[in-house]
């Protein structure tokens, strides 16, 4: 039987942890999108992005009507965050399960999302 | 405190904004893009002032403080006034520019209002790595006319040290980037000082 974990780990919430994480290995996404790879609540998701960018962690931009979300490059500690969330991303085997859906993700050619 | 009207320039509001922030004893240092208006506002005009508030300000003071102003409080940290189209935003802090802290600033006085605000280095450093992390151009622009303007100020030599400190500490940004703007900052700079 799978025991789900009640540890709110390293950023102080499971929901938090996997965006991050994600992040961590696809560079950038929108909320919908990590919802769906990451089978969680919507509303959660885009609580947790739109937190994570009023503290500087992560930084958006409108492409068309969507709003990407991405690690903030000019984050004070932008180097070291984003090399370890890479590292805890790829030692998560359901974080590179989830980037590995979400590269696959059909794209049109040239589209930018 | 007088209120501003919608004659007042981002100068008027910064050092209105700062003031009042300052008596209900919260320290409160302009930067960002709004930085480089205050020195060079012939070349580029901000509409968003962006203070960082020292660790641990009190949301109700800052609330009360800008409300004298006739500022109030629109969703999440954003202050907007009914007659001034400048708005004003907190963002998260500590100041820091790249992975650096930044504990130095300058204070400029107008009578009795007082302005903590970046140096002019400090602005162009600030830009520039809007333009090393993103490729913003328009930041790398305005990097380099703050530069100009303030030309007998800015320590280039600092500025240089500071990105071989970030190159070599964590190499995830463009030299390239880098270098070019060295080049174009010293021709800023010197161009100016020969004028």
């Amino acid at each position: 039987m799978m025991v789900q974990s009640l540890s709110r780990g390293l950023f102080g919430s499971r929901a938090r942890e996997r965006i991050l994480k994600l992040l961590g290995l696809v560079e950038r996404s929108y909320a919908r999108e990590l919802a769906k790879v990451l089978d969680e609540d919507l509303s959660v998701v885009q609580r947790t992005v739109d937190d994570l960018e009023r503290d500087g962690v992560l930084a958006s931009r409108l492409v068309g009507r969507t709003r990407l979300f991405e690690l903030n490059r000019t984050y004070q500690h932008y180097p070291p965050l984003h090399d370890l969330l890479a590292r805890m991303g790829q030692s998560d085997p359901a974080t590179v399960e989830s980037a590995r859906r979400l590269r696959q993700r059909p794209r049109r050619a040239r589209k930018e999302l | 405190m007088s209120s501003l009207d919608a004659n007042a320039t981002l100068t008027d509001v910064a050092f209105a904004v700062c003031t009042a922030l300052e008596r209900a004893g919260e320290r409160a240092v302009l930067c960002g893009g709004s930085a480089a208006t205050f020195y060079a506002p012939e070349m580029y005009e901000s509409r968003d002032l962006d203070f960082v508030l020292q660790f641990g300000a009190r949301a109700t003071t800052i609330d009360a403080a800008l409300h004298q102003l006739g500022y109030i409080r629109a969703p999440e940290t954003l202050y907007r006034h009914p007659e001034t189209r400048f708005t004003v935003e907190f963002p998260a802090g500590p100041l820091a520019i790249g992975s650096e802290t930044i504990t130095k600033y300058a204070t400029e006085r107008r009578g009795d209002l007082l302005l903590h605000v970046y140096t002019p280095t400090d602005v162009v450093r600030d830009r520039f790595m809007h333009y090393w992390a993103w490729g913003d151009q328009r930041a790398l622009r305005v990097a380099l006319d703050v530069a100009a303007t303030c030309a007998s100020t800015i320590d280039t030599a600092s500025i240089r040290a500071w990105t071989d400190r970030e190159l070599r500490d964590a190499p995830v940004y463009d030299r390239a980037r880098r270098d070019h703007f060295l080049v174009e900052l010293e021709l800023a700079v010197t161009r100016r000082r020969l004028v």
